[in-house]
């Protein structure tokens, strides 16, 4: 009669070594005494003993852990030993890795890789994400936007009477105060200057908790209508153009011929992303008289104590909603609603762009990963027999472990460091590429937080890669390991190799499909034809000082003298003056009315954006005519009011180009009388402001509706040669009139592509790598494969299998692989390309071509990377490999 | 210091370790105790014991040979230490004072 087996089994489980050996053996002992006094009783007995012996043995384990704790903690010594074994290990590492350079030397290099994309990365993508803005409380601020879906106005500004009635009706808010950019010329002070001016309401500075550097900032009521006298300067402009001189608080100079006081220096740190372009900052007078569709305020506030910015919204769209039906000449379908200061500050395009770039990067890292994870597991296959050697001696998991994930993480921070070195490089390059019109790009650097950053990824990465096949290392069945003679990797092994490699493939075609989706949407952005001649003009803008050019006549006056003077130059073709250009300016959007097509609904309300042109406007833009003529010299303010329309206007509100000649459409400009006039030429299409998309556009001449601010256009074979005989002439024209300065379309056209070449760098960039480090995990793991199979090899073609037959043989272990990656990589390709639609221009996200040719990619690639070990596993000499073993 | 003393059990667990000598281990204190003190103990209570007779330094142990009655494991043989000698004579001659005189009442 045998002990009950269930009562060992449950001392088995519940008791530890050494108690448990003891029990039993004690226990098998009694027994056989025990079982003379019958069968039941024995039972009985063993029953019991094992029962009551379990609970006390496992008192036994708990004082000993409590026991080990208390040495622990209390124990200083035991500290320093455990420093002196992470000296030793890290030494030991170091060893290690140098006995090992080729596998030292590949894991550096994929890690410095891997990190250095989202070291560079990172970099760009943390000034929007976590530095703290230079906003006091920021969170508690809400921004007002303006929106207009038949319009297609998402982030609108907002009209002056707008803002005093939502401060006085608005409860979400404490403050809420306006911004609006501006231009004016500053003399008094050397020769006149152009400036970019900042107006904002009295109370905008204590709303964005701003400070002054010396003097103050504004005080309420400097914001009165006819009060605004005081100005505070940008740092930038106070370094460069005063000298950084204290003395300059109190002065008075001349802001378009009106006297203003300077009475302090803004901080610096306000100047970032497109903040930091304002030289002066005035405050904006409220005169609720303006009409409200002049909408050119860009509303902040600080929200009131309590009031979420989910709850401003609603308020604020109500207040919206209310202005709309009480104004619906200006506010019908103007709705309003508030968001965050991150979300006001970067668009949301912005945000869809940086998590897919993220997601991006952390692909190339997983890919990278994987690929050093399957280094790792062959060298663990390798030591098979040493770790099952150290472990049957009685070292931990951990103690066999650890030499490994060490000597891992003294490779992640070498690839750590060579990752920050290729960042820099990248910056480096992206600082070269990137144009004054994007200062963001050109400020971002590798600063404290992008440094931890890379610290953290390079501890964190060699754990991710090292702890699946160090799993597999402390798991390493002793007793099978040591018996068997030879390391061949078993099946769990083979098994987690395949998964890595096809998940490399996965991660790989889908970054591959992003990217490719981007950089062709890129080269159609670069291909579209903005409707400019841009290689032949040269261009400046000219804001007139209103106390020396006080009315149109005079401005018109200004306009054609200029025009004349620029036109008289050696190699000018052609030279002409415009209110705004199309695609470099913002718009101004008219409503039209009158004999427009049947069958539009008046909520439909047709518009166009408007400009004022000089007569050789057209001819100098390279703007085509299609019918009826352009503007002539007797097109004055007092003949009859004439328009030119492109192309898009006359077909969507006229049928035809034909269609449009000669109808009379009013024109509802802001602030005035509808304008009626007569439609007498059609013209091509030019793009809108986002470069991408053609919208109605409607001419005037400028002569007829003359403004202060105006774009000069100079025609010329060779553009850039004439800028300083433009400069001449405007000065000797009158040199009290600042010029900005003159820039030929095609620099302006590269400034605003500039940002785009970056982002496709970025994208073809990380792709490439992911595609680069995938065909290497690929090539290694097949090579690694053959070169574990040598003997079964060398048995098939001793057997007498076919070369070619072996060959086909391990390419096809590759390809399945690559097969089963390529489909689940398709999945996730369809998902993440969905997430790239907003940005994508001209190409579906599921373009079929590029998802074709990214599979045909990587089976070529599978290909070339499988083909090499697979020749040599041809290759092999049956003869050799037998008398090997 | 102040000495804690003995518990009853660990007074007993000690006397058959000074009564078996070096050979003493689990079955056989289990077994001896059952017998003279007529006590239905646990073996899992006699290691515990001996665990912590061990921790204060009163016991010692070594790990002996594997043997066929069990089933091929090995036993753990305990033996007084000096100190638990000692411990041992402090406890039972307190015990003797405590009970001297008497006798008649608690008929012994």
């Amino acid at each position: 009669m045998r002990p009950p087996r269930l009562a060992q089994f449950l001392i088995g489980a519940f008791v530890a070594e050494p108690e448990r050996e003891l029990l039993l053996g004690d226990l098998s002992e009694q027994f056989a005494v025990v079982r003379s006094a019958g069968r039941l009783a024995a039972w009985r007995w063993y029953w019991s003993q094992a029962i009551r012996s379990t609970w006390h043995v496992r008192q036994i384990a708990l004082w000993r852990r409590a026991a080990a704790r208390a040495r622990r903690a209390t124990d200083g010594g035991r500290r320093r030993i455990d420093m002196t074994t992470l000296v030793r290990e890290f030494r030991l590492a170091v060893r290690t890795s140098v006995k090992a350079p080729g596998y030292s030397a590949i894991a550096v290099l994929t890690l410095a890789l891997a990190i250095g994309a989202n070291t560079l990365l990172f970099s760009i993508t943390s000034p929007l994400l976590i530095r703290p803005l230079p906003i006091k409380d920021a969170g508690r601020l809400g921004w007002v936007w303006q929106v207009n879906g038949p319009s297609e106005v998402d982030r609108g500004p907002t009209s002056v009477p707008d803002l005093l009635d939502l401060r006085a009706r608005a409860k979400s808010f404490t403050m809420l105060g306006g911004m609006e950019p501006n231009a004016g010329t500053l003399t008094g002070h050397g020769d006149a200057q152009h400036l970019a001016l900042a107006r904002v309401t009295a109370d905008f500075c204590d709303i964005w908790g701003l400070h002054a550097v010396t003097g103050h900032l504004f005080l309420p009521g400097d914001d009165r209508v006819g009060h605004e006298a005081s100005g505070v300067l940008a740092y930038h402009l106070w370094q460069k153009s005063f000298a950084a001189d204290p003395s300059v608080v109190g002065r008075t100079f001349f802001l378009d011929g009106r006297p203003i006081t300077i009475v302090g220096v803004m901080e610096p740190e306000i100047e970032i992303g497109t903040l930091q372009n304002y030289d002066l900052w005035v405050p904006l007078p409220l005169n609720p008289a303006l009409p409200r569709d002049q909408r050119t305020l860009m509303l902040s506030g600080r929200l009131a104590p309590g009031v979420t910015l989910l709850a401003a919204d609603a308020e604020i769209h109500g207040l919206a909603m209310q202005l709309a039906a009480a104004y619906p000449a200006t506010n019908l379908n103007w709705d309003a609603h508030v968001v965050s200061t991150r979300q006001a500050l970067v668009g949301t395009n912005t945000w869809a762009l940086v998590a897919l770039l993220t997601v991006i990067v952390v692909f190339v890292l997983l890919i990278a990963c994987a690929n050093l994870a399957n280094l790792v597991l062959a060298r663990v296959v390798a030591r098979r027999h040493e770790f099952a050697v150290r472990l049957s001696l009685g070292a931990s998991r951990l103690q066999v472990v650890r030499p490994l994930l060490a000597e891992n993480l003294l490779l992640g921070l070498v690839g750590g460091l060579g990752g920050l070195a290729i960042a820099q490089g990248g910056l480096q390059l992206i600082h070269a590429t990137a144009t004054n019109t994007d200062p963001f790009l050109k400020q971002v650097e590798i600063d404290g937080y992008v440094m931890a950053f890379t610290v953290a990824l390079s501890v964190l990465t060699p754990f991710l890669f090292s702890l699946w096949p160090a799993i597999g290392a402390g798991r390493t069945a002793t007793a099978e390991t040591l018996r068997s003679a030879r390391s061949s990797g078993g099946p769990r092994a083979r098994w987690q190799r395949d998964v890595l490699v096809g998940s490399q493939v996965a991660l790989a075609l889908s970054l591959l499909v992003v990217a490719g989706l981007v950089v062709q949407t890129m080269q159609r952005i670069h291909e579209i034809h903005i409707g400019l001649d841009v290689n032949r003009i040269l261009s400046f803008r000219v804001a007139l000082p209103p106390d020396e050019y006080r009315d149109a006549p005079a401005w018109g006056q200004f306009a054609r003298e200029s025009v004349g003077a620029l036109g008289a130059l050696p190699g000018v073709e052609a030279a002409a003056v415009a209110s705004a250009m199309p695609v470099f300016d913002a718009e101004s959007l008219r409503s039209l009315s009158g004999t427009l097509h049947d069958g539009m609904k008046d909520s439909d309300r047709p518009w166009a954006s408007c400009f004022e042109g000089s007569p050789d406007l057209f001819r100098a833009a390279g703007i085509g005519l299609l019918a009826g003529r352009t503007f002539e010299a007797s097109d004055t303010a007092t003949s009859q009011p004439v328009a030119v329309v492109s192309q898009m206007t006359a077909e969507r509100y006229f049928d035809s180009v034909a269609g449009a000649l000669g109808r009379t459409v009013s024109m509802h400009a802001r602030g005035a009388a509808d304008a009626n006039v007569r439609i007498v030429g059609v013209v091509t299409d030019t793009k809108n402001s986002q470069a991408i998309k053609t919208s109605p556009q409607i001419w005037v001449p400028f002569d007829q509706q003359p403004l202060p601010s105006m774009t000069f256009v100079i025609r010329s074979a060779s553009p850039a040669a004439r800028a300083l005989d433009v400069q001449a002439v405007m000065r000797r024209l009158n040199p009290s009139v600042a010029i900005s300065e003159p820039v030929t379309m095609a620099k302006q056209v590269h400034d605003v592509l500039a940002s785009d070449s970056i982002l496709t760098g970025l994208f073809s960039g990380f792709a490439l790598l992911a595609l680069a480090l995938a065909a290497a995990g690929l090539y290694g793991v097949i090579s690694y494969s053959v070169g574990q199979r040598q003997r079964e090899i060398g048995v098939r073609l001793a057997l007498g299998a076919a070369p070619a037959t072996i060959q086909r043989m391990v390419m096809l272990e590759g390809l399945k692989v690559t097969g089963v990656g390529i489909v689940v990589g398709l999945g996730l390709a369809a998902l993440l390309a969905q997430g790239t639609s907003s940005f994508l221009y001209g190409i579906t996200p599921n373009d079929p071509k590029t998802f074709g040719t990214v599979v045909a990619i990587l089976l070529v690639v599978a290909v070339v990377a499988t083909w090499g070990p697979a020749v040599r596993a041809m290759r092999v000499d049956p003869v050799t490999t037998l008398r090997a073993e | 210091m102040a000495d804690p003393g003995l518990g009853e059990f660990e007074q007993l667990v000690l006397l058959t370790l000074a009564r078996q000598g070096p050979d003493a281990y689990g079955v056989s204190i289990a077994s001896d105790i059952a017998e003279r003190a007529k006590r239905d103990v646990s073996l899992g209570a006699v290691y515990k014991t001996l665990e912590r007779l061990e921790l204060k330094g009163l016991v010692t142990s070594a790990l002996g040979l594997p043997t066929a009655a069990r089933g091929g494991r090995r036993k753990k043989h305990y033996h007084l230490s000096v100190t638990g000698q000692r411990a041992l004579k402090r406890s039972l001659a307190a015990l003797r004072r405590m009970t001297a005189g008497l006798t008649p009442e608690l008929e012994l």
